[in-house]
C-alpha cells in the first residue's frame, strides 16, 4: 500500500484529536477534585435564592421611598405646627437639630471624603492581612474625623448614629447590620480644612496606615456632600420620662 | 482504496467533532470560574442581611406612621404639642441627650494586682481597645452607653492623647465602668464569645459584669454643635 497524503493529513488531526480527549479527561479531574461540581439540584437552589435576593432588594428600596415620603409628612405637619404657636416653632427647631445630629434626616453640607480601598497589588509573598481594609481601619479614620470636628458620617451610604457599628463578620463588612464592600467612602461633614489637616497631619491617622498597611488612601475636600439619613430601628429605646 | 472526493468529508467530520470538544470544554471551565466565587451559603447569608433590614425599616415606617397619625387626629392642640415633645424626648434618648433608664449591664474593667516584674508597656490599655468594646456592646443591640458617667453620643470620640484616654473632651482614667442599657443577657454573652476577658487578661486587667434589671446612663453634659450640615429637604 502506498502512503497517500490523505494519511498524514488523518494522522496529524487524530494525533491532536487524542490529545485533546486526554487533555480534557485530565481537566476535568483536576477542576472536580478541588471543589463539589454543583448539580443540577443546588444550581436550581442557588437560583432560586438570588432571584429571592433581588426581589428583596427591590423591595427594600421601594420601603425606602415609602419612608422617606412618610418623614417628609411627619416634618411638614410639625412645620404647619410651628407656625401657629410659638411653643411649637421653639420644639420644631430643637426637634430638627437633633434629628440632624442623630442622623435621622439626610442632610447636606461641606466637608471631606475619605476612600480606602484594598490594594490592587497582592503580592504571592508576604502577609494579605496587610493589603486589605480592616474594620478597624474605617474604625481609626470615623474616630479622627469626629474627634476633629465632624458633625455626620457615612459609610458607603450607611449613615452612622449612636448605636451604630463597624464589624467584621467573615470577610465582610459590616456597618449598621448592613454589608459593605470596599472601596470604603467615608464622607464626612464639618470644616473641610480642619478634617483634612487632622488626618493628614505627621504620626496620623493616615499617616499611620500608610506607614503599617498596603491600602490605598484617597483624601477629598468636598464643597458638598450629601448623606443619608439612618434607617433602622430606633424604637426599641427605653426612655426616662421626666417630661 | 477510498475515492479521492472522501477525503474532504472525513476531514470536515473530525474538524467539526473537535470544534465541539473544544466549545463544550471552554463552556465548562467558564460555568465553574462562575460557581465558584458565589457559593450557595454565601447568598443565604446575603439574603438573611437584607430580610433583616426588611424588618427594621419596617419598624421605622410603623412608628413614623404612628406618629403621623397622633399628629394628623389630635384632642387638641396641646394634645399635638404633647405628641412633639415626647417625639423629641424619644430622640434626645437615642442622641445621648437625655438620660436613659432600662435593664442592662455594668462592665468594669480595673487592674489586676501584678508582680512587680510584669507591668510597663503591656498593661496599658489603648483607645483601640476601648472603641472596640463600645462598638461591639452596640453591635449586640445596646441602646445607650456611658463610660466613667460620660455619654456615647453620635459623634463621640475616643482617643488617646499623650498617655490619658479622652473622651470627647474628659480624660478618662482606669478603673472603666462601662453602663450599657440593653439585654443583659445579650450583652454579656457577646462580651464572652468575643474574649474580651482573655483580651484583657493579657494587659493585666480584670472584667467584672454585672447584670441588673434597673440602670441609668447620664445624658451627655454638651450640646450637639451644627454648624456645617443642613438638612435636605425633599424635593430639593
Amino acid at each position: 500500500m502506498k502512503i497517500h497524503r490523505i494519511h498524514i493529513y488523518l494522522a496529524l488531526v487524530l494525533l491532536s484529536f487524542g490529545f485533546i480527549v486526554s487533555y480534557s479527561v485530565q481537566f476535568t479531574k483536576q477542576t472536580t477534585s478541588g471543589t463539589l461540581p454543583y448539580s443540577d439540584d443546588q444550581w436550581e437552589k442557588k437560583q432560586e435564592l438570588q432571584e429571592k435576593l433581588i426581589e428583596e432588594q427591590a423591595q427594600i428600596q421601594e420601603l425606602e421611598n415609602q419612608l422617606q415620603s412618610i418623614k417628609h409628612k411627619v416634618s411638614e405637619f410639625e412645620e404647619k405646627m410651628g407656625e401657629r404657636q410659638a411653643e411649637g416653632k421653639e420644639l420644631l427647631s430643637e426637634l430638627e437639630e437633633v434629628r440632624m445630629w442623630v442622623g435621622l434626616v439626610p442632610v447636606t453640607g461641606s466637608g471631606v471624603m475619605v476612600i480606602l480601598n484594598d490594594s490592587k497589588e497582592v503580592p504571592d509573598l508576604g502577609n494579605v492581612n496587610d493589603f486589605i481594609v480592616h474594620e478597624e481601619n474605617i474604625r481609626q479614620v470615623v474616630n479622627e474625623l469626629f474627634a476633629s470636628g465632624a458633625e455626620a458620617i457615612s459609610i458607603n451610604g450607611q449613615r452612622l448614629t449612636t448605636i451604630s457599628s463597624i464589624r467584621c463578620v467573615g470577610p465582610t463588612v459590616l456597618v449598621n447590620e448592613v454589608k459593605v464592600v470596599p472601596p470604603f467612602e467615608i464622607s464626612a461633614i464639618g470644616n473641610p480644612d480642619t478634617l483634612s489637616t487632622a488626618l493628614s497631619m505627621p504620626q496620623g491617622v493616615l499617616q499611620n496606615l500608610k506607614d503599617f498597611t498596603n491600602i490605598e488612601i484617597k483624601l477629598e475636600k468636598k464643597d458638598k456632600l450629601n448623606l443619608p439619613a439612618y434607617t433602622g430601628d430606633t424604637q426599641k429605646l427605653v426612655v426616662k420620662e421626666d417630661l | 482504496m477510498k475515492s479521492k472526493k472522501q477525503i474532504p468529508l472525513i476531514i470536515i467530520a473530525i474538524s467539526v467533532i473537535i470544534g465541539f470538544m473544544l466549545a463544550v470544554q471552554f463552556k465548562s471551565y467558564n460555568a465553574h470560574a462562575k460557581t465558584d466565587s458565589k457559593d450557595i451559603s454565601q447568598i443565604r447569608q446575603d439574603l438573611q442581611k437584607e430580610m433583616e433590614r426588611h424588618r427594621r425599616i419596617l419598624t421605622d415606617i410603623s412608628k413614623y406612621d404612628q406618629l403621623l397619625y397622633e399628629y394628623e387626629n389630635p384632642l387638641n392642640h396641646s394634645d399635638s404639642l404633647k405628641v412633639m415633645k415626647e417625639e423629641l424626648s424619644r430622640i434626645k434618648a437615642l442622641g445621648g441627650l437625655a438620660e436613659m433608664e432600662g435593664s442592662g449591664l455594668i462592665i468594669t474593667i480595673q487592674n489586676t494586682p501584678v508582680d512587680e516584674e510584669d507591668g510597663g508597656y503591656l498593661s496599658t490599655i489603648f483607645d483601640d481597645d476601648l472603641r472596640y468594646v463600645v462598638n461591639e456592646l452596640f453591635g449586640a443591640g445596646a441602646h445607650g452607653i456611658s463610660i466613667n458617667g460620660n455619654r456615647v453620643t453620635p459623634t463621640t470620640a475616643i482617643r488617646n492623647v499623650g498617655d490619658e484616654i479622652q473622651m470627647d473632651t474628659k480624660i478618662i482614667r482606669l478603673p472603666y465602668e462601662i453602663k450599657v442599657v440593653g439585654d443583659p443577657n445579650v450583652l454579656e454573652s457577646a462580651m464572652k464569645l468575643r474574649g474580651f476577658e482573655e483580651y484583657f487578661a493579657i494587659v493585666n486587667k480584670k472584667i467584672i459584669m454585672k447584670k441588673l434589671d434597673k440602670i441609668v446612663i447620664p445624658a451627655y453634659d454638651g450640646k450637639g454643635m451644627i454648624r456645617y450640615m443642613k438638612p435636605v429637604k425633599e424635593g430639593s
